[in-house]
């Protein structure tokens, strides 16, 4: 058999056009258009209903051929048919609750799949992967995969390489968010990362003021100096000067074997915070 | 669980995004923005190569609010530094004034 093309437009039941009582409920004499009412015991016995010598009426071939079509329609508008608690399911059967797609792992009925603790149903593609297999081609970044140890069995969870690898994950809070190294002879910056400027207030008084405001002032500035003169000290004391602000952090360093602010050819600060 | 999907145990190889090559203005750092300071004295702004606006955007944003400043070059600084806190400046027309 070839491939059928798809009906190029809106896949309606038979008859589904029909005009008052063309169309009946198969084996009676009033017109409905929901599948419940249309599948009776009537339809399920068939032509059945007809006695010997009789003729089947044009109400109920179009009755029949409506209700038979209709599901039709219904699977091309939903794809996967929704659960129900009458339904039977068999192992492989898939349902659609809620807009979620859940396979049956075992045969069952009135088992409903948003609730089941996975011993009936499984979220469809969430079957076949163990998190220790971290080695499975195919998986990437960002996929969702269950965890035995969730609360909510049927669910998957969302999960980033670094969490597969055991990694340490960063939320923001351990990354540097502004670093300079600067000349403070000069004042010339050298590089830098979130700093916008320097401010030079004086020998050895320095002020970088950040490209991006910091959320708050509570964060951390590390600082460390030195020159290359040999005849002076290799390293300088940075102290702050209050107040530092979310937008600017003002210190200002003193010599090693003192206590007179001086410039110091390299400096270098590095600031941690929310 | 099972892994029942398991096809082969060959490590998946990550590719690295590019990173972009930071932003790096030559021509800012050739200016510095000078203003007076609560101590009497003069504060000299020093921009950072990493900055990407204009001098005039710098110095609005890192002056402090009302102050006058003057946007000249930074090689007219002096390089002799041992006087640094009698460094004085004309604010009678200033460039701006920090936003």
């Amino acid at each position: 058999m070839t491939q059928i093309t798809r009906y190029d437009g809106n896949v309606k039941p038979f008859a589904d056009d029909a005009i008052g009582t063309e169309r009946t409920i198969f084996g009676s004499e009033t017109q409905n258009d929901t599948l419940d009412a249309n599948i009776n015991a009537n339809f399920l016995r068939g032509w059945g209903i007809v006695s010997v010598d009789q003729l089947p009426t044009k109400q109920d071939f179009n009755g029949f051929a409506y209700t038979s079509t209709a599901l039709t329609s219904y699977l091309f508008q939903m794809g996967v048919p929704e659960w129900n608690d009458e339904q039977e399911y068999f192992t492989g059967s898939i349902t659609n609750k809620e807009g979620t797609l859940y396979t049956a792992v075992q045969a069952n009925t009135d088992e409903d799949p948003a609730t089941d603790d996975g011993s009936n149903w499984l979220p469809v593609g969430s079957d076949g992967f163990d998190i220790s297999g971290l080695s499975v081609a195919g998986i990437s970044d960002g996929d969702f995969l269950p965890f035995e140890d969730i609360s909510d069995a049927n669910k998957m969870k969302k999960v980033s390489w670094a969490t597969l690898k055991g990694e340490v994950t960063t939320n923001g809070q351990q990354l540097c968010k502004a670093w300079v190294n600067f000349n403070g002879d000069t004042n010339a910056i050298r590089d830098s990362y979130n700093i916008s400027s320097i401010t030079d207030n004086g020998t050895g008084r320095y002020f970088p003021n950040f490209a991006s405001a910091m959320p708050n002032a509570n964060y951390v500035v590390n600082l460390s100096s030195g020159t290359t003169q040999n005849s002076d000290p290799q390293s300088a004391l940075g102290t702050f000067s209050f107040p530092y602000t979310a937008t600017t952090a003002g210190f200002q360093v003193l010599g090693i074997a003192g206590t007179v602010l001086r410039d110091m050819t390299t400096m270098m600060v590095s600031v941690f915070g929310d | 669980m099972t892994n029942k999907n398991k096809k082969d145990t060959t490590e998946e190889v990550i590719d690295l995004p590019q990173v972009e090559k930071p932003f790096w203005n030559d021509e800012i750092i050739k200016k510095i923005v000078v203003f007076p300071n609560d101590d009497g004295g003069v504060s000299i702004l020093r921009p950072s190569p990493r900055f990407e606006g204009t001098i005039n955007e710098l110095a609005q944003k890192d002056v402090p609010t009302g102050k006058p400043y003057n946007i000249l070059d930074a090689e007219d600084v002096p390089t002799d530094r041992t006087y640094r806190e009698a460094w004085t400046a004309d604010f009678n027309k200033p460039d701006g004034r920090g936003a």
